[in-house]
């Protein structure tokens, strides 16, 4: 054996020996594809690592190569793009070599710098990857850090101040505005970027015609995600109380066809319902009639409802999507949900007695269970052509809901203590249909809207009365049965001379309400009281003219409808007060903005008109739940003019990641009536008197986002605040009435170090309502959240997760401050993930929040999911 | 060290002769180029663009884009330009993909409010002082054949006087060295050359293998993936390498008339050292409270040859 250094001075030897028997090498040959099939690759010949000579095989795949060389043997290589390289060692002489390279190679790529926000247009594209934390699993924990974007609770969407219209993945509306299946399913690690469209206008036939100012988000999905099923499913169990969780989720989005199927199901206080609700129904018909009776249950706490939900769900939605060509769609949605929830808790209301000038108390102990089925199927055809839109949705939701509870009673006025039974029938169903059509010839445009739909609602409640003493139990059943119909029409022809486009619009609203009511067990010597039997309707037939003029930067556009408005009541029990009325009503709106760059300021004003006799309609008396009679003596119309202004403006620098926007708005409201409130023994007694009154609110709203450079960190900051001066009725008198609310809010998402990720928010609020003349000095209600998640990545597949958040309210008598502390382990393996979690490890047991309206304080504590601990297993089928 | 833009004209004529001796005896000049200039754009040429007054010339399936003089290369406000280097079969365009983006924007734009008389300029150009003009920014050069051509995109007032010129494609006296470094994820080999009066450095890769880069640099057994001159003035570094299908198009506007590469260099240059000079255009600086006809800027360009 030769020591290194031997080694190293013989090839020092040999290095200079070869400076004189360096010899002349030609390579000559021919380069193709295992077809025979010439390329015109690059050939190099590399000698000890060096590369001594290359060229570019000519037309005819051949190549010659010239060098010199010392050594026994070189490497010569070729390479192309698209196809491996071939490597060979050969003999360092002059020969003839043909190389054959096999294809199918792709470059690797690569992007050092990804641009977190790309803009075309008035496209905004945000890259997944650059918002991405390890412990984010679906996409919309990844939409929640992106600056601009807001997700609001209920997991709606808003971009820089505006509710997101249309919701997409790969440009197919699947969900039809259920949006929340694809932000809690769709996995993040399949998303390539959350595109914004800006000022989006989805009717093709209308985009020359119609400026919009709507924002759609789109899903652009990684190729590996396209054209693939995804299956995963999840099961777990915890205690206590023995819990469990299960989910199915399939998806599949194709060029053609696009499916999500999920099953949810679990006891953990999981709301599996909401993302079964569709965030975007701004325009679905309205019907007149409500379901009026209801179970006395606690108020919702307004927090998470992880921390208070006492469930037991189960969900199945499936959806499917057809493209049967380029520009035509079908689309089908099934949603059932099954539920049994339990709420309980406390309320004390402190009412104000104007005869006495002080307070009294009413306090509640109350248990309510909701057992709910319900199903809802939608189907929607549209074809979107340049010249012709047709777009049909027909929609049928049924629920067979029952609900019971007890409500334990008992007051500052009166001694013992009431329990009420109280059992609802509350079942419903509900057709609709809507159909838009839409045809443009260029200069003209017709546009037709057609909506149509019936609903039936039979309630029925029953409540048990007992006292301390059994003898004075009573029972009381209430039946109430309404059904109502609607039809509206609105078509339009617009005209385009010069700039300006001119509108004539026509419309026609008809909607009629059927009731039938009556309430057993109350003996009154006119029986008649307790029944209602009568049928109202409305038909509102009108013009609205439109005028549209775009100037350069300026838009303004002037809507002004004129309306004869027909309301008309049959009581099947008193045909003499049957009768109709007739109004004319107009109401003009005006719009305007003006685009400066990216920023663009809005203006809005709009009045409304409302002439309304429904309230005329039902004399008999209602039990809306256990405390409250309802019965209307009143015979009076009532008219409600309302002027809305607004002033908004927002800006954009998409390249600095900022987003913001600011609003004043001044809100007037005058009504030919107020209604105020009295008491007698538990029940509450509204009346209502001719009073002439006016009330104004006037608001302040601001927002901010910004993305970071360092630490991927999101910063949104917000703030409001608002004033509003209207009247109360006190014995029969007004007093002016104010209430001041402002809140700010902070939230911070960083990732200062590999191994950690933090999600810091706070909250604060403070709210105040005064009657002048009653009474001075009403307290202030102080709230704040704050809230702490921290996520620690010791290892690679490990993600240690802790979060704390305080909930404080000052007139609170107990607990001011509420703390609620969890701890998740999450371990990430294959296709398998593990979770344990430890939810409300403080143990806080229940959660008080205080409201006030006028002169009365309500304070209700809702029971809390206690502390429980929680395994669970996901994995990815396919 | 950055150079700002200096007034020489309020400057006295001893202070105006030292700085001028030092700048031309500083033993060499350590700043990399900004856009100094007063040379603006001319947005009618990407309006052109937008208008759909764009043809495709071929389809590249790779392309790789440049950082072009970034301060930070992760901070894309500091980029002169991104340059996209677009690789098809038979030809190679190098553009500036910041005022692709432009134009696509542009587009997007005039498509959704087609009724608007007015237009938003430049509202998507990115990088260091966007609506400036530099000609490594305005040039598209393209070679097919062995031809390469430069189409000289010319600032705002000379915006009739676009022009283009063919010569052979460069020949780089490479000298390739065994040194190697990761550019943009890729194994690169340095190699050095001196090319029309400067000395150069690049780094190539031969998994990726052509024999192009960004701007006319090529000649290399792979793609050139970062380069730049030794005082340090002028950088590409490759920041993407995409696969797909980037669509090569015509040179924006319509007027380029053939003119020689040393008429083009020589009025780059003037352009970029004296705008108001070279164009006969002036300004009214409200400042000085006079008209400005003339205004030099240290230049030192690419090509000093």
């Amino acid at each position: 054996m030769l020591s290194p250094q031997s080694k190293a001075l013989i090839s020092l030897v040999f290095l200079t020996c070869a400076q004189f028997v360096c010899a002349q090498i030609v390579l000559r040959g021919k380069v193709s594809d295992t077809s025979g099939q010439v390329l015109e690759a690059m050939v190099t010949v590399t000698d000890a690592g060096r590369i001594v000579a290359h060229t570019m095989a000519d037309e005819s795949g051949k190549y010659a190569l010239e060098f010199n060389s010392t050594s026994d043997s070189v490497t010569i290589k070729a390479s192309m793009i698209g196809y491996t390289p071939l490597k060979k060692n050969i003999k360092a002489s002059s020969s003839q070599i043909d190389l054959v390279l096999q294809g199918g190679n792709t470059l690797k790529e690569f992007v050092v710098v990804a641009d977190k926000i790309t803009e075309r247009g008035d496209t905004l594209s945000f890259n997944v990857g650059s918002y991405q934390d390890k412990s984010d699993r679906v996409i919309g924990d990844v939409i929640k850090k992106m600056p601009g974007l807001e997700v609001s609770e209920s997991g709606r969407i808003s971009f820089n101040g505006k509710e997101v219209k249309n919701f997409y993945v790969e440009d197919m509306d699947l969900l039809q505005g259920r949006y929340g299946i694809a932000t809690n399913n769709v996995s993040a690690n399949d998303v390539a970027s959350v595109q914004v469209y800006q000022n989006h206008q989805p009717i093709r036939a209308l985009k020359d015609i119609a400026p919009s100012e709507d924002i759609t988000i789109n899903l652009k999905l990684k190729s590996s995600a396209k054209g693939t099923w995804t299956i995963s499913a999840m099961g777990g169990g915890g205690y206590k109380p023995a819990l469990w969780a299960a989910e199915l989720v399939a998806m599949f989005f194709g060029k053609k066809v696009q499916n999500m199927t999920t099953y949810k199901g679990n006891n953990s206080g999981i709301d599996v319902n909401a993302e079964l609700k569709s965030m975007t129904d701004d325009n679905l018909p309205r019907f007149i009639n409500n379901a009026p009776l209801s179970v006395a249950a606690p108020p919702n706490p307004g927090i998470a409802s992880r921390r208070y939900i006492d469930n037991k769900s189960n969900t199945i939605s499936i959806n499917q999507l057809v493209k049967t060509d380029s520009l035509t769609t079908l689309t089908f949605n099934l949603g059932y949900y099954n539920d049994q929830l339990r709420k309980s808790g406390e309320e004390i209301s402190q009412q104000y007695e104007p005869v006495s000038g002080k307070h009294r108390s009413i306090y509640k102990e109350l248990k309510a269970y909701n057992y709910i089925n319900s199903l809802s199927a939608a189907t929607n055809y549209k074809r979107n052509d340049k010249s012709i839109y047709l777009d049909n949705s027909l929609n049928i939701n049924t629920n067979w809901n029952h609900d019971n509870g007890t409500a334990i009673t008992t007051g500052s006025f009166t001694s013992g203590k009431t329990t009420v039974d109280q059992n609802l029938d509350n079942p419903a169903i509900e057709i609709t249909d809507r159909l838009s059509f839409i045809k443009n010839s260029g200069k003209h445009a017709w546009e037709i809207y057609l909506s149509a739909g019936w609903n039936h609602k039979p309630q029925s409640l029953s409540v048990e009365t007992g006292t301390d003493e059994a003898s004075q139990s009573s029972n009381l059943i209430q039946n109430y049965t309404t059904d109502a119909v609607l039809a509206n029409l609105f078509t339009s022809r617009s005209l385009q001379v010069n700039k300006v486009r001119l509108y004539t619009g026509i419309f026609t609203e008809f909607n009629m309400e059927n009731v039938k009511s009556e309430l057993d067990g109350i003996q009154l010597t006119d029986k008649d009281l307790t029944q209602n039997d009568f049928l109202f309707g409305k038909l509102n037939v009108g013009i609205q003219p439109k005028i549209s003029y775009p100037i350069g930067n300026f838009y303004a556009e002037l809507t002004l409808s004129a309306s004869y408005n027909l309301q008309w009541l049959n009581d099947r029990i008193d045909q003499s007060r049957g009768t109709t009325w007739n109004y004319i009503t107009i109401m003009p709106q005006t719009h305007i903005t003006y685009k400066m760059g990216r920023n663009w300021l809005a203006l809005d004003v709009t009045y409304n008109q409302m002439i309304d006799n429904s309230q005329r309609a039902a004399t008999g008396i209602v039990m809306t739940d256990y405390l409250s009679f309802r019965r209307s003596e009143i015979d009076r119309t009532m008219k409600d003019e309302t002027w809305l202004t607004s002033l908004a403006y927002h800006f954009s620098n998409p390249f600095h990641q900022i987003f913001g926007n600011a609003g004043l708005s001044w809100n007037q409201f005058r009504h030919n009536s107020i209604t105020g409130y009295d008491y007698d023994g538990f029940s509450t007694v509204s009346i209502n008197l001719p009073l002439q009154n006016t009330a104004n609110s006037y608001s302040v709203t601001a927002n901010l986002s910004k993305g970071l450079g360092f630490w991927n960190t999101t910063v949104k900051l917000g703030a409001a605040a608002s004033l509003y001066k209207g009247n109360s009725l006190i014995n029969n008198s007004l007093f002016a009435f104010n209430s001041k609310t402002w809140s700010g809010s902070i939230l911070i998402s960083t990732t200062p170090a590999r191994w950690m990720g933090a999600a810091l928010a706070f909250a604060y609020g403070e709210n105040r309502s005064e009657t002048k003349g009653i009474e001075a000095g009403s307290p202030w209600v102080r709230t704040w959240t704050g809230r702490a998640d921290i996520n620690f990545y010791p290892i690679k597949n490990l993600i240690f997760n802790i979060s704390a958040e305080n909930n404080y309210t000052n007139l609170t008598s107990g607990d001011k401050n509420v703390w609620f502390g969890d701890s998740k382990i999450t371990y990430r393996r294959g296709r398998f993930e593990w979770n344990l979690a430890f939810n409300n490890i403080f143990n806080f047991k229940s959660f008080t929040k205080v409201s006030y309206t006028a002169m009365d304080i309500y304070t209700s504590t809702y029971t809390l999911r206690e502390r429980n601990v929680m395994l669970t297993l996901r994995m990815k089928l396919l | 060290m950055k150079i700002k833009r200096i007034s020489l004209r309020n400057l006295n004529d001893e202070i105006l002769i030292a700085i001028l001796i030092y700048l031309c005896l500083s033993p060499c000049m350590l700043w990399a180029q900004r856009k100094d200039s007063d040379a603006k754009i001319s947005p009618s040429n990407f309006l052109r663009s937008a208008r759909g007054q764009r043809d495709t010339v071929c389809e590249a399936n790779v392309r790789i884009r440049y950082a072009f003089n970034a301060e930070d290369i992760k901070d894309k406000s500091t980029w002169i330009d991104e340059g996209q280097l677009k690789i098809a079969p038979d030809m190679t365009d190098y553009s500036s993909y910041f005022v692709e983006v432009d134009e696509d924007s542009l587009a997007h734009w005039l498509d959704a409010n087609k009724r608007s008389n007015v237009y938003p300029p430049a509202r998507w150009l990115q990088g260091h002082r966007p609506d400036y003009w530099i000609e490594y920014q305005y040039s598209q050069i393209t070679t097919q054949d062995s031809i390469l051509t430069e189409w000289a995109t010319m600032p705002r007032e000379l915006d009739s006087e676009n022009l283009y010129y063919t010569e052979n494609l460069p020949l780089f006296n490479w000298q390739i060295c065994t040194e190697t470094d990761t550019v943009c994820g890729y194994e690169c080999i340095k190699a050095a050359c001196h090319w029309r009066g400067r000395g150069f450095t690049a780094w190539f890769t031969p998994d990726i293998p052509v024999e192009y880069g960004p701007w006319k640099f090529g000649g290399l057994p792979g793609l050139i993936m970062k380069v730049s001159d030794d005082d340090g003035i002028y950088t590409f570094e490759a920041v993407a390498v995409e696969n797909g299908n980037f669509p090569i198009f015509a040179p924006r506007g319509s007027k380029y008339k053939q003119a020689t590469r040393d008429k083009v260099w020589k009025l780059q240059r003037a352009l970029n050292e004296n705008y108001f000079k070279t164009t006969g255009w002036s300004v009214f600086n409200i400042k000085l409270g006079r008209e400005i006809t003339s205004r030099e800027h240290p230049y030192s360009q690419l090509e000093l040859e």
